[in-house]
């Protein structure tokens, strides 16, 4: 069976600012060259640090960056081949929850507005879109009365229980989370954590859940994909990748109390880890690894393991 | 439209703001007197058609304040009250106009700026740095002496210099929002540039670019008067206008004073008030120390 | 044992608009030379609050009570707060964003530099650049960073330079303030067990406060759970973490998801109360699920085991 989705060789750059006191831009790689696919009723997490190009990759999903290379393959379709309209009809079925709720909601606008706002664009009648709110605010536990309150005087995770709501509103199969509980509080991100787990169960959702932490992300996912400097470098069943990590940069996230030096990643190299991995060979500061199934399911791109 | 609601509302939190200081209190409340009976002004005026400069009574010329005229009367013998209260009212409906459509002006092209792809969002730019390049009075001048004077060439001029402030404001204001999620997001969900300026930009973008027009009003009477007091030769003399009226009472200044004081302090109350309302709300609305600063020494 | 930190029924608010806000309420403090302190709790809660107050760094518009004692010294004593000839020399507070206290337009051995000579009085350049150089290498960094801007470094090498800027006037009291929440994870471990091996060094007294429970098993010899400004459990970190009593520590421990387990998470429902909007009595009690009649009034603390303190009536029965 195909994938729901899968991404295929993605390349996305930024021009970014030098930073400090020094003038003009310089070419950032958010992905170079990601291979991923989601299979129906699956839940993939995407782990990594910053710059890894986690949250990149979600938002080439959804259109909101343009890669330079690579195919993002929807139920079939490449999405980077259709017109503008087509594209946004097939992405209704996908739901996005972008990272930090006060960033991705409008301070100013009602909770109704902001969920709403989705069907805006799709001449839903009004009637159906007061009943899409309240079952929708049912289904992220959220109280009838909060629809008319100013999205501002909610709590952090009241408020990304509304994200959620605005990205389950299309009624999508695939949703797509960036960094779900990263702004909140131990106890509030729990109650996310647990509603992201329900929600799978009961609608059958397929995820993907970007986040900086493997212990969380391993909450709600089946699989684990592990990310560092905009290249995959493992992939497989969070209970194998948990249990077992093979890549170092693996090991450094799954098991971070026994990293003696400072892991530092090179972005000029063939694999990201080359500067402080303990076994580095020649070969891996040229030649991108190629990924090796060391188990079913659980790939790696090393050449250790080759 | 509640955008509109909401930003007088906010505008109306900012004035109680304000309220707390007396200078505010005397300037906002002769700002609204002055206003009032601008507008009021050719309807309560002893002598409308000296008033508007159409009746010329040249014997009981220059005459001193007295019962019948309470400020006296001009060269061409036009009641002095009449006059000013016509000017009042030119000066008044002109600031606000050219306020508030600058303002407007300014709000949507600057908001529009920020979101519309960059060649369109180059050419707003440059087009506003453009107009903020020319000076009103030559632009003014120019105007009038391609139109032969008038107060549409001077409300024109008035707009054409100063929108592009407000534009600037807006495309500031505007450009910080861009880079935030929720402007982005719904071009995801299908809905058009217009809608995300409508609804998304304009509304966080208005409250600063209100502030700023209300705090140029005192501006817009000063620069209006200055030019209509430059080139008050060349508009018609009969036009009741304050800028007017003191450029032509000048030479009576040591003869028959009141001819030019009466305009002139009018026109100073206007400004001063004008402008003293919107300093402090500006200050209010931009405070740049927090409550209890002296503790910090 | 010699008192590090004292505290005695301290309490801070903050005069906001609407009034004079009480945010950490009759904190009764004892921490000795030497240890390892962990403040654990969920933002809100007060424990930066009491970072900065042992700090000597509350604003002016904050208002304090009772009495807090920096090695035997009287810094704070009811709404007096004298820390003139403590901020440094006694204590330091490492702050949580390392790139908002390094300047950008000076080097880091300036910047160290600038420091050292506030407290030691004049310098020349070869004692300065061996002190700087002394202070990269206890941060664990190479002395060239030195010639380095803050831009130049990584998120982790900007904290230590943060580290080491605070240890350059050769402070007792360390009050580290969420060192680890803006890096990436295991960051946080490299940064933490560095500040460990810097308080196991130096001699100095640790004051580590973070939201991440489990980061203190690494860091901290006893640990105090801060709800709604106040203290609700203390205790060593390997009792606490075991055998914890507190409802509130129990539900914590178990709100943390945990690898390859797949046990629902602990569900607090509600939100913590904001400060100024605290019930009465126990302030945990609308959230507790075993709340009854008697935590109406304030919980007293009782003495549970080896320096392990409950403040709750229901300890028991949890």
């Amino acid at each position: 069976m195909s994938p729901l989705l899968a991404v295929e060789d993605l390349y996305v750059a930024f021009r970014a600012p030098r930073g400090g006191l020094t003038l003009g831009y310089r070419v950032v790689w958010a992905l170079r060259g990601v291979s991923l696919s989601v299979e129906e009723g699956e839940s993939l997490g995407v782990v990594g640090g910053s710059g890894s190009g986690k949250s990149t990759l979600l938002k080439a999903v959804v259109g909101l960056v343009k890669p330079l290379r690579g195919s993002i393959v929807y139920r079939g379709l490449d999405l980077l081949k259709l017109g503008w309209s087509q594209r946004r009809r097939v992405l209704r079925e996908v739901g996005y929850v972008p990272q930090e709720p006060s960033q991705s909601m409008d301070p100013r606008m009602s909770v109704r507005e902001i969920v709403l706002e989705p069907l805006l664009a799709l001449g839903v009648p009004k009637e159906s879109r007061e009943h899409l709110l309240g079952s929708v605010l049912e289904l992220v536990d959220l109280p009838n009365e909060v629809r008319e309150r100013n999205i501002r005087e909610l709590s952090g995770g009241m408020q990304q229980r509304v994200a959620i709501a605005r990205a389950l509103i299309t009624k999508p199969r695939l949703l797509l989370l960036d960094e779900p509980t990263s702004s909140l509080d131990v106890s509030t991100a729990a109650q996310i954590l647990n509603l992201l787990r329900d929600l799978r169960d009961t609608l059958g959702l397929s995820y993907v859940v970007v986040s900086h932490d493997i212990d969380s992300v391993s909450y709600v996912a089946d699989r684990v994909a592990v990310m560092a400097l905009g290249v995959v470098v493992e992939v497989g069943s969070t209970h194998s990748v948990l249990a077992e990590p093979l890549h170092p940069y693996t090991r450094v996230l799954v098991e971070p109390e026994r990293v003696e030096e400072e892991v530092t990643l090179d972005p000029e190299v063939a694999c990201p880890a080359y500067r402080w991995c303990p076994w580095r060979g020649d070969r891996c500061a040229t030649e991108r690894p190629r990924p090796v199934e060391v188990r079913r399911g659980h790939l790696v791109m090393c050449w250790n393991y080759s | 439209m509640t955008t509109v609601t909401e930003a007088l509302r906010d505008l109306l939190r900012l004035i109680r703001r304000a309220w707390r200081r007396p200078a505010f209190r005397v300037a906002f409340s002769l700002a609204l007197a002055l206003t009032v009976l601008g507008l009021l002004g050719p309807y309560v005026a002893p002598y409308p058609l000296q008033g508007l400069g159409v009746e010329v009574v040249s014997e009981r010329s220059l005459l001193p304040p007295s019962l019948e005229h309470p400020l006296g009367t001009d060269a061409m013998g036009r009641d002095i009250l009449s006059r000013v209260l016509f000017g009042l009212w030119r000066a008044t409906v002109v600031t606000l106009l050219v306020i508030s459509v600058s303002s407007a002006l300014g709000l949507f092209v600057g908001s529009a700026a920020a979101i519309l792809p960059k060649p369109a969002e180059t050419v707003l730019v440059y087009t506003m740095e453009l107009f903020i390049s020319v000076p009103s009075v030559l632009l003014a001048a120019a105007l009038v002496a391609a139109t032969g004077g008038g107060l549409v060439p001077l409300t024109v001029a008035l707009i054409a210099t100063w929108w592009p402030w407000y534009g600037r404001v807006a495309y500031t204001q505007a450009r910080a929002l861009r880079e935030l999620d929720f402007v982005n997001l719904p071009r995801l969900f299908g809905l058009s540039r217009l809608y995300i300026v409508r609804k998304h930009i304009v509304p966080h973008v208005v409250s600063p670019v209100l502030v700023e027009a209300l705090s140029d009003l005192g501006s817009v009477v000063i620069e209006m008067s200055t030019i209509t007091f430059i080139f008050g030769a060349s508009q018609s003399i009969s036009e009741p206008d304050l800028g007017v009226m003191v450029g032509l009472g000048l030479r009576y200044i040591t003869t028959h004073p009141w001819v030019v004081l009466s305009p002139a302090l009018f026109l100073a109350l206007l400004a001063i008030s004008f402008t003293v309302f919107g300093e402090v709300l500006y200050e209010e609305a931009n405070p740049v120390l927090r409550k209890r600063w002296f503790r910090w020494f | 044992m010699v008192l590090a930190v004292r505290s005695y029924e301290l309490s801070v608010g903050y005069e906001i608009d609407e009034g004079l806000v009480w945010v950490v309420d009759r904190l009764n403090l004892e921490i000795g030379a030497g240890e390892s302190y962990c403040l654990v709790g969920e933002s809100g809660c007060g424990k930066s609050t009491i970072g900065n107050a042992v700090a000597g760094l509350l604003p002016p518009y904050a208002v304090t009570d009772g009495v807090l004692e920096l090695m035997g010294v009287k810094a704070i004593e009811g709404r007096l707060r004298r820390f003139n000839g403590l901020r440094g020399r006694v204590v330091v507070r490492i702050p949580q964003d390392p790139a908002a206290s390094l300047n950008p337009f000076l080097t880091v051995g300036e910047q160290l530099g600038e420091v050292l000579r506030a407290h030691l009085g004049q310098l020349t350049e070869s004692e300065a650049r061996k002190r700087v150089g002394y202070l990269l290498s206890l941060v664990k960094l190479p002395p060239e960073v030195a010639e380095a801007y803050p831009h130049q470094l990584s998120g982790g090498m900007k904290q230590r330079v943060a580290i080491a800027l605070a240890l350059a006037p050769s402070p007792k009291v360390v009050v580290a303030d969420e060192p680890t929440s803006a890096l990436d994870a295991y960051l946080k471990f490299s940064i933490a067990r560095l500040l460990k091996a810097l308080q196991l060094a130096l001699g100095l007294t640790l004051i580590f406060i973070t939201h991440d429970i489990t980061l203190a098993r690494h860091v901290c010899d006893r640990v105090a759970v801060i709800y709604a400004g106040r203290v609700v459990e203390e205790a060593r970190t390997e009792d606490l973490l075991e055998g914890a009593l507190h409802p509130y520590t129990k539900l914590l421990l178990r709100a943390v998801p945990r690898r390859l387990a797949s046990e629902r998470l602990a569900d607090i429902p509600g939100t913590p109360p904001p400060p100024g909007r605290y019930p009465s009595g126990c302030r945990f009690r609308p959230r507790c699920p075993v709340a009854s009649e008697e935590c109406t009034r304030d919980p007293e603390p009782a003495e549970v085991g080896e320096m392990h303190r409950v403040y709750c009536w229901r300890w028991r029965s949890a």
